[in-house]
């Protein structure tokens, strides 16, 4: 059986590639454990996360 | 020599008293420790103890690894210092790097809470130096996620180098290779899913004696003289 979480947040970064990377060394200090999870990061435009999340 | 073993409490936490009891009635000094603190006072060990830090949110440990305390604790475990990690103690120390691998959810995602017999496979470590391999223990598991997982090359490393210190008699969680609690490359840092903590009085099994005493009997009784030998000088 296999579980996923799916986190959602905002990143203040100068550009996609940025915010990427800030976000993959979250993942891989402590959002996930890569001995026994993995993780996918996906980038939305900032215009549909002003959106949908509150302030 | 009385040996000193820092007992490190956080939020959360909640064998802290039973492993000062255990190791107060073998003649050591239970000292607890916040985890909040940046440094470690003078011991001569360091447990952490069962319990829930942090809630378990995220994932067991990986909240309590960032604990300001840790960070002198890995210094310690670096310097040689004994750690034990017992349940959620050693998926702390596994979430923050001193020991590898991981613990996953058991299988069958079922809580065990039961006494099992587990075996001492290695005398390496600083919690099973002084008892003989091949004795086998009664002692408490107490946990959901307790399932030890690691890599291929890292389990054939742990046999290669008998860093598998107990190894469940009847695997109750689906733990890779029966592991019940490895050690680091030197002995010195331990984790293990059982809780020799509770196996200390007559009410039950005593098991967990002979490894309380291999701690307080090893390195951390050479610190604890060394210690107050430097103290007197």
């Amino acid at each position: 059986v296999g579980g996923g979480t799916a986190t959602r947040f905002r990143v203040l970064g100068a550009d996609d590639a940025a915010a990427r990377r800030t976000v993959e060394e979250l993942c891989r200090r402590f959002l996930i454990n890569p001995v026994i999870e993995d993780a996918e990061v996906s980038i939305e435009s900032p215009r549909s996360l002003i959106e949908e999340l509150p302030a | 020599m009385t040996v000193t073993v820092g007992i490190v409490v956080f939020p959360g936490s909640n064998c802290e008293f039973d492993v000062a009891e255990a190791v107060a009635g073998l003649g050591g000094e239970p000292r607890l420790l916040w985890h909040g603190d940046a440094s470690l006072a003078p011991v001569d060990a360091v447990v952490l103890p069962g319990g829930f830090a942090h809630g378990d949110y995220l994932r067991p440990g990986a909240i309590a690894r960032f604990s300001p305390i840790m960070a002198a604790v890995e210094r310690f475990a670096y310097d040689g210092g004994p750690v034990v990690g017992i349940c959620n103690g050693f998926q702390v120390l596994t979430e923050a790097g001193l020991l590898p691998g991981a613990l996953r959810q058991n299988r069958g995602l079922k809580f065990v809470c039961t006494t099992v017999k587990t075996r001492v496979d290695s005398s390496r470590s600083v919690l099973t130096g002084s008892v003989d391999v091949g004795t086998v223990l009664d002692l408490p598991i107490n946990h959901f996620s307790g399932a030890y997982s690691c890599p291929p090359d890292v389990l054939a490393e742990l046999r290669s180098e008998e860093r598998v210190v107990l190894r469940y008699v009847d695997n109750p969680n689906g733990s890779i290779d029966d592991i019940a609690g490895i050690c680091s490359r030197q002995g010195n840092v331990v984790g293990l899913m059982p809780h020799p903590e509770r196996a200390c009085d007559s009410l039950g099994s005593l098991d967990g004696q002979p490894l309380w005493a291999s701690l307080l009997a090893g390195p951390a009784g050479l610190l604890a003289e060394a210690r107050r030998g430097g103290n007197s000088e």
